[in-house]
């Protein structure tokens, strides 16, 4: 929104130049000298469905309507045109200030808006664009013409819900912490929302980044934050770091694809109450030996162990062991097709 | 170098308009050490986005109309989803259709090529004046990297059709790759140029570019420029270039993927995506079946079949497809009718088909309805835009937020679509 903030200023900025900007933002009155620039400049388009000399109805363009309270802050096709107070995210602002070759430049038929009638224009929305006693059409809001409302409720996923039971009583973290991890090569984004801190994704993105000791103790630092962790391609002392994520209280995903570890420290990790998925795919050290360790992992939902050394006899042992949780080895992948080439040969 | 000259003109402008974006278009790590982020938390990290150029036929694909004069010899198949068939070649997808949503009442108003595949791409239709991004520029722009030293978009095979960054800057646009088999060509040191040598070059380089840098280091071109080459040394320096290497792929896996262009490259795909690259598109040719449909149908459809299945199974087995979003999209669809003496369909973009899996997606549900014949959307029309903004909506990327050009003209990145609540588990 930066950039309409900053596209608003330039333009007040540029009338500033000119001269036009009065000393005092005076607040305008809608009716005596708002009303009568909608009148000459917008309504021929935006206002009521109505029936021409040729008898062909003539619908308000873009779904809006301005020539009512109701209509005006109702919006068009595309949602609400004024924010009142804020030009920045006001669209019938933007779309009367663009240049006038712009195709979404408005009024689109006849004479823009004058220099003097913008200025009015805009000390209307920044004062927070009162209509005084003005009510103007007050028919319902057609549904014709207009887009169809929006298909149901957005659900949330289900992992939000578990994160958002996890994160009650929660504090923010430090900021400093994130940026002591991010400092030593992690990527923390937040899992709730985006303005949401209290539970963490903490990914170490590059291909063999060694975990040393200040990792392990910057992760330290957000302990009760970390819900998923993101190891991939990780190198790191296993016994270490598995100890540090033994104490985070809220780790749900763990991600160790390709990691280099042999599985003898996955034990630990049987004390994390809220651990659902386990992804050891591709972790060529981890052998059968690792399936007691595993075995004690009973709140796991999902475990990836296509690609390890365990062995047929090992997986079986494993399911059984874990009779809640999805052990996922190698797929049974389609056979290639009939006369197929080898793909090396082009 | 007009065009150059051209913006420097406008550098006051560019400049502040660049400084007061930084921060929040995603530009660089924030100085808390949160990534940018997108405004909320999707279902979804990535996308691999599979493209079939040309039109494909929604009747003898995912839409078919078991009994109808308009099927010709194309046959249907139950599916593991109880209202779902689809044509008889994709046997291996049948017990994988839990998996993917097909959403059957898609219709374009675009019905050339060209203009179809812009539309599809970016939500927009095509006009003189401006270029739009496509999803993947969006993500680019908006999320960031997942991996810093990898491009965070990338388009294999063929023309790069409608998969441009548009408006925004040059970083955003899609990495090509040609033949996938060939990975990312030139990006090792020749024989004879030493790491040493190597740097020299690169600093003098610099010391030649300083002073103009300095200057005008804050035009867009001028930074796009110097920042290609940052990112390009940056990625030759990178352990994940070896994500670029189908050679380093196991061979039954290899085999698996398919042996044409199309399932090496989305083979490609898998692997660029494991390594945090967010968008990957790939584009299949050939679906322009104006003549000798049902031929063309025997052929492509198999292979899309068992790329389509391996890779849905291989993510899955991985662990990734509950945040990797897979779309399979084309232009338009084909005519019902079967033009006589050609033996082929020609373009409808009327009514179409499109699938979606994983990412977050229901599977194992038809959303929306065409006629008996597969004529006309009758039940819940999905629009290009509702399309987009509902892949959109899964990547966390706020679809109502209006963004500007640099030409100060608002856009969304799935223009006015809609999320299709529906779709989401």
């Amino acid at each position: 929104m930066s950039g309409l903030r900053a596209l608003a200023f330039a333009a007040g900025a540029a009338w500033a130049l000119a001269g036009l900007v009065p000393a005092q933002d005076s607040v305008p009155d809608f009716a005596r000298e708002v009303l009568p620039i909608l009148e000459r400049r917008c309504f021929r388009c935006h206002k009521a469905a109505e029936t021409d000399t040729s008898g062909k109805v003539q619908k308000p363009k873009g779904g809006l309507r301005l020539d009512g309270r109701v209509h005006f802050l109702r919006g068009g096709d595309g949602g609400p045109v004024l924010v009142p107070g804020i030009l920045e995210d006001s669209e019938i602002f933007l779309r009367v200030t663009l240049p006038a070759d712009d195709p979404d430049y408005m009024p689109s038929k006849g004479e823009g808006l004058s220099a003097e009638e913008l200025q009015i224009f805009r000390r209307w929305i920044a004062s927070g664009a009162g209509f005084g006693d003005w009510q103007g059409a007050t028919d319902a809001p057609a549904a014709e013409g207009s887009s169809p409302p929006a298909d149901g409720v957005l659900p949330t996923p289900s992992r939000i819900r578990t994160y958002e039971i996890l994160a009650e009583g929660v504090a923010q973290p430090p900021q400093a912490l994130i940026e002591k991890l991010a400092r030593l090569g992690a990527l923390v984004h937040p899992v709730l929302a985006a303005e949401d801190r209290r539970l963490l994704r903490v990914a170490f993105p590059s291909g063999s980044t060694a975990i040393g000791r200040d990792q392990i103790a910057a992760l330290a630092g957000l302990r009760g934050h970390v819900a998923e962790i993101d190891l991939a391609r990780t190198t790191f002392d296993e016994n270490a770091l598995f100890s540090e994520l033994a104490r985070m209280p809220r780790l749900v995903r763990i991600d160790l694809r390709e990691a280099t570890i042999d599985g003898s420290a996955l034990h630990r990790l049987g004390d994390l109450q809220h651990l659902d998925v386990l992804n050891l795919f591709g972790c060529r050290g981890v052998t059968d030996d690792a399936i007691q360790g595993l075995s004690t992992l009973t709140s796991l939902s999902q475990l990836h162990v296509w690609q390890t050394r365990i062995s047929e006899a090992g997986l079986a042992e494993l399911r059984s062991a874990l009779p809640g949780t999805r052990v996922v080895g190698a797929p049974a992948l389609p056979t290639p097709l009939p006369g197929a080439e080898s793909p090396r040969r082009r | 170098m007009k065009r150059l000259a051209h913006s420097l003109d406008e550098l006051d402008r560019r400049a502040f308009l660049r400084r007061s974006a930084a921060g929040l278009l995603g530009v660089g790590l924030a100085p808390d050490g949160l990534l940018p982020h997108p405004s909320r938390v999707g279902t979804a990290r990535r996308v691999i986005y599979l493209y079939m150029s040309g039109g494909m036929s929604h009747l003898d694909t995912f839409d078919p109309k078991p009994g109808s004069e308009v099927m010709g010899p194309t046959e249907a198949i139950p599916t593991r989803a109880d209202d779902v068939s689809i044509g008889a070649h994709f046997r291996n997808l049948a017990p994988l259709m839990d998996r993917v949503a097909v959403v059957s009442s898609m219709s374009s108003n675009q019905g050339a090529h060209v203009q179809g595949r812009y539309f599809m791409h970016t939500s927009y239709t095509m006009r003189g004046t401006i270029r739009h991004p496509t999803l993947g520029a969006w993500l680019s722009q908006l999320a960031g990297a997942d991996n810093p030293t990898l491009p965070p978009h990338v388009a294999v095979g063929g023309d790069v059709y409608g998969a441009s960054g548009g408006f925004l800057e040059s970083r955003h646009y899609p990495l090509p790759i040609g033949n996938p088999s060939d990975g990312l060509r030139n990006a090792h040191l020749p024989a004879t140029v030493s790491e040493e040598r190597f740097h020299q070059r690169m600093d003098r380089l610099a010391a030649m570019n300083a002073a103009f840098e300095e200057r005008y280091g804050g035009q867009k071109l001028v930074r796009s420029y110097a920042e290609a080459y940052d990112q390009a040394v940056e990625l030759m320096r990178s352990d994940d270039l070896t994500a670029f290497d189908l050679e380093a792929e196991p061979e039954p896996i290899r085999a698996a993927y398919g042996q044409g262009r199309f399932g090496q490259g989305v083979l490609l795909a898998r692997r660029l995506c494991e390594r945090g690259v967010r968008f990957v598109e790939v584009t299949d040719g050939g679906w322009d079946t104006h003549v000798e449909n049902f031929d063309a149908m025997d052929e492509k459809l198999p292979s899309l079949d068992q790329t389509l299945a391996t890779l849905l199974l291989d993510l899955e087995a991985r662990g990734m497809l509950e945040d990797t979003l897979v779309v399979l999209a084309t232009e338009f669809g084909r005519t019902p009718e079967i033009v006589s003496g050609r033996n082929g369909r020609n373009h409808h973009p009327k009514a179409f088909s499109c699938l979606l899996a994983g990412g977050g997606i229901r599977g194992g549900q038809r959303y929306g309805q065409t006629d008996e014949r597969g004529e006309e959307v009758v039940d819940r029309k999905v629009t290009v835009p509702d399309f987009n903004a509902t892949i959109a909506h899964a990547l966390g990327l706020d679809v109502e937020k209006v963004h500007q050009s640099p030409t100060g003209r608002p856009f969304q990145v799935a223009d006015k679509g809609r999320p299709i609540a529906e779709l989401f588990a």
